[in-house]
């Protein structure tokens, strides 16, 4: 047999029998790779949980999971599947940085997975990590050194196979190229790689399988170049057409001698540190949208929180609406309101814990007139939230909902400027699309004027009129 | 079926509170009747929980003193988190000056061991029921102040906090919807625990002569009345013991199952 993984037949079921994941069939070949991709909430990390026979409890697995060497196991007995860790399976975590101890050093965290004295060394050769860098404990080093730890254990151990659950998540574009050439390492180390993404870049620069999961089903299952070029599934096409790069241009012109918000010589920094930027210059015409991108750490959350007059900048000025209120809490009082925030956490806008109704209501002791029972209907229409959403609580709902959700609150707050920071970052790339296509349509059906903060420089060229990159901020670790 | 965990928490406050109301009534004899012919009796058909050194029947005294023991613990506690809420949220609220005055007033009353504040006050004042209240109070709400603030100084970073700012709430609408429930949230087990610690102050003053003086039938002073007995009467010295160990043990229950209902569970 040359297959290093076969699943066969799993299937998931919660505790009251509802199948999360139905009658799914894979095999990877030795050295090969299969990349599984879907939406958030389609069940594709559960079938990485089942392989490892972390299901929570309440869960119920079915099928047959086969290793190379090893008789077919069931799917549903996890202590002989863990029994197979770091001999067969090896798992890349999401979130590198949580994954490791704070206060342990990198060569001991080495030795606690397996890896045993001149192994080491290789291991951290083999993905860039310095000798001195053994030394280190773990919250000592950036997110992307973090992950070459966890992928020096995946290589120091020589388990087999690797399973990397969202591998990229929440890193920004120069990150995900180190994990791709990470996970190609791997590879090339006659590994085979079962990975679960929801990034487009990742899966399109994987070779191997391709393998499209959704509402718990392989709706496509191929080569990973011909289900990029030509997906045969409705999902499939959706998901492929949610690149940026492939979006209709909008060509749009707005009267730029009306500044919703403008800043000159915007320069900030920390006490005792360099400065994150500097004399900065930017405008926004009513109704335009600017971009405004720069690798993590650059200061980009900092820059949308100065133009919103939450943090006093060292120099320069600000004006909403040619105002200028640097340091004026009078002059910005009669306009906070129309000057707003989309938070990167889709639900960080809402109490947690109670019902989003409760919240639209609260809205009238600010927005005068606000009746929620006569607006909340048609806002929810416009975004395409379901009604009933808004009897939940926050969260209760999905990522893109939430973030609808989000919208929906600062649309009902009337306001000149959004700044969105980084508002799709967590979301999957067909909600990405559709929530943008709405914060776009807004946009231009009310005349608001968007500062768009991402690193996602693809998308800020589908979306924004113009864009400024901010470089990155000395001392910053990549 | 399994009871739904706030419905669990109501049934169990339910409980104790009718022991409060209704322990006195409920009670088979006068608990201050003393009958010098059988003391120290063990328990049988008469006192089911036999009688103690001065033949007062040990039910009913236990049953008789849940009032005091639990009243008075109950609203020493509830004195000393809403003060030290109130005090959280300013300090949290009112910058670096403000929360300096405040955290150091509590460090000056943390100083001192908590009873002994409560001695002191009781002995100016010469014993009774509100210098003890008092004494109790003045012990207690630092801590409150502490984890009221802390909370409060995270909770007001949080996204929805700078959403509301940026909407116009006016800053006491924030602290009222956004912050208060999440303080008192993590203050409820606080003052759970606080329940236990207040009945075993209230024990101890009554030992010392202040605060409630016998025959006043409450736990505490019950326990040291009976503790030099301890060899003749086991029963009677574990009843009072059973009764604050099971009150303290709802009381528990009962807070964690409302901490673990208000906040539901993360969404995958």
């Amino acid at each position: 047999m040359t297959d290093a993984l076969a699943v066969e037949g799993l299937r998931i079921r919660d505790a009251g029998g509802n199948a999360l994941v139905d009658d799914i069939s894979f095999a990877i070949r030795r050295g090969g790779a299969l990349t599984l991709i879907g939406e958030t909430g389609s069940g594709k990390s559960l079938v990485a949980l089942a392989m490892l026979g972390l299901l929570p409890s309440g869960m119920k697995a079915t099928g047959t999971i086969t290793l190379a060497g090893e008789r077919p196991l069931d799917a549903a007995d996890g202590r002989g599947l863990k029994a197979l860790w770091r001999r067969h399976l090896m798992l890349v975590p999401q979130e590198p940085a949580a994954a490791l101890d704070p206060i342990m050093r990198v060569r001991r965290q080495l030795a606690l997975a397996g890896l045993l004295g001149a192994k080491i060394d290789v291991a951290m050769r083999a993905v860039d990590l310095e000798e001195e860098d053994g030394g280190k404990f773990g919250f000592e080093l950036s997110g992307g050194m973090a992950q070459r730890v966890l992928v020096a254990t995946a290589l120091g151990t020589g388990a087999p196979v690797v399973v990397a659950d969202e591998p990229t998540k929440c890193l920004d574009p120069e990150r995900v190229g180190q994990v791709i050439g990470l996970l190609r390492r791997l590879l090339l180390d006659g590994r085979s790689l079962f990975v679960i993404t929801h990034d487009r870049r990742l899966a399109q620069s994987l070779p191997g399988q391709l393998a499209i999961l959704h509402g718990g089903r392989i709706v496509e299952h191929g080569r990973a170049e011909d289900v990029i070029a030509a997906p045969r599934s409705a999902f499939g096409r959706a998901w492929m057409a949610s690149d940026p790069a492939a979006w209709p241009s909008c060509a749009r012109s707005c009267d730029r001698s009306r500044l919703a918000l403008s800043a000159h010589g915007l320069s900030f920094a920390w006490p005792g540190r360099p400065p994150l930027f500097r004399e900065l210059d930017l405008h926004l015409p009513r109704g335009g949208i600017l971009g405004i991108d720069g690798p993590s750490g650059c200061g980009k959350t900092t820059l949308g929180d100065v133009l919103l007059g939450l943090r006093r900048p060292s120099a320069g000025s600000v004006e909403w609406a040619g105002e200028d209120i640097v340091g004026r809490p009078d002059a910005i009082r009669p306009m906070r309101r129309r000057y707003q925030k989309l938070h990167q956490e889709p639900a960080a806008a809402f109490i947690p814990g109670v019902p989003l109704r409760r919240q639209f209501e609260a809205l009238r002791l600010v927005v005068p007139g606000f009746d929620a029972l006569r607006a909340l209907p048609e806002l929810l229409d416009r975004l395409k939230l379901r009604h009933a959403l808004v009897d939940r609580r926050p969260e209760e709902l999905s990522g893109g909902e939430a973030q609808r959700m989000s919208l929906a609150r600062v649309l009902a707050l009337d306001p000149r400027v959004i700044i969105a920071d980084e508002p799709t970052s967590r979301l999957d790339p067909v909600v990405q699309r559709e929530t943008m296509a709405l914060l776009r349509e807004q946009v231009e059906a009310r005349g608001i004027s968007v500062v768009l903060v991402s690193h996602d420089a693809s998308l800020l060229r589908a979306i924004a009129d113009e864009t400024i990159s901010l470089a990155r901020a000395p001392g910053v670790p990549a | 079926m399994r009871i739904a965990p706030p419905r669990r928490a109501a049934g169990l406050a339910a409980a104790i509170a009718a022991l409060a109301c209704l322990g006195p009534l409920a009670a088979p004899m006068n608990p201050l009747e003393q009958d010098l012919m059988r003391v120290m009796e063990p328990p049988g058909a008469r006192h089911w929980l036999g009688t103690d050194h001065v033949g007062r029947d040990v039910l009913s005294r236990v049953l008789a003193g849940a009032p005091y023991s639990l009243g008075l613990a109950l609203l020493s506690v509830g004195m000393s988190a809403s003060t030290g809420t109130l005090l959280g949220l300013v300090a949290a609220n009112s910058g670096a000056a403000g929360r300096a005055v405040v955290m150091r007033l509590a460090d000056l009353v943390l100083a001192f061991p908590g009873l002994l504040l409560a001695l002191l006050l009781s002995g100016l004042f010469g014993g009774g029921v509100l210098p003890m209240l008092a004494g109790l109070h003045l012990a207690m709400w630092p801590q409150y102040a502490r984890m009221a603030d802390a909370t409060a100084t995270s909770t007001l970073r949080e996204g929805h906090v700078e959403a509301a700012r940026l909407a116009g709430f006016p800053e006491w609408i924030i602290l009222l919807r956004h912050v208060l429930p999440r303080v008192l949230r993590t203050l409820a087990p606080l003052a759970i625990l606080g329940t236990g610690q207040a009945i075993m102050s209230i024990a101890a003053l009554g030992f010392l002569g202040l605060g409630l003086r016998p025959p006043t039938p409450e736990w505490g002073a019950m326990i040291s009345d009976l503790l030099p007995f301890l060899a003749e009467g086991v029963v009677q010295v574990a009843a009072p013991c059973a009764a604050i160990f099971a009150t303290v043990l709802a009381l528990s229950l009962a807070g964690r199952s409302l901490a673990g209902s208000s906040m539901p569970p993360r969404v995958r």
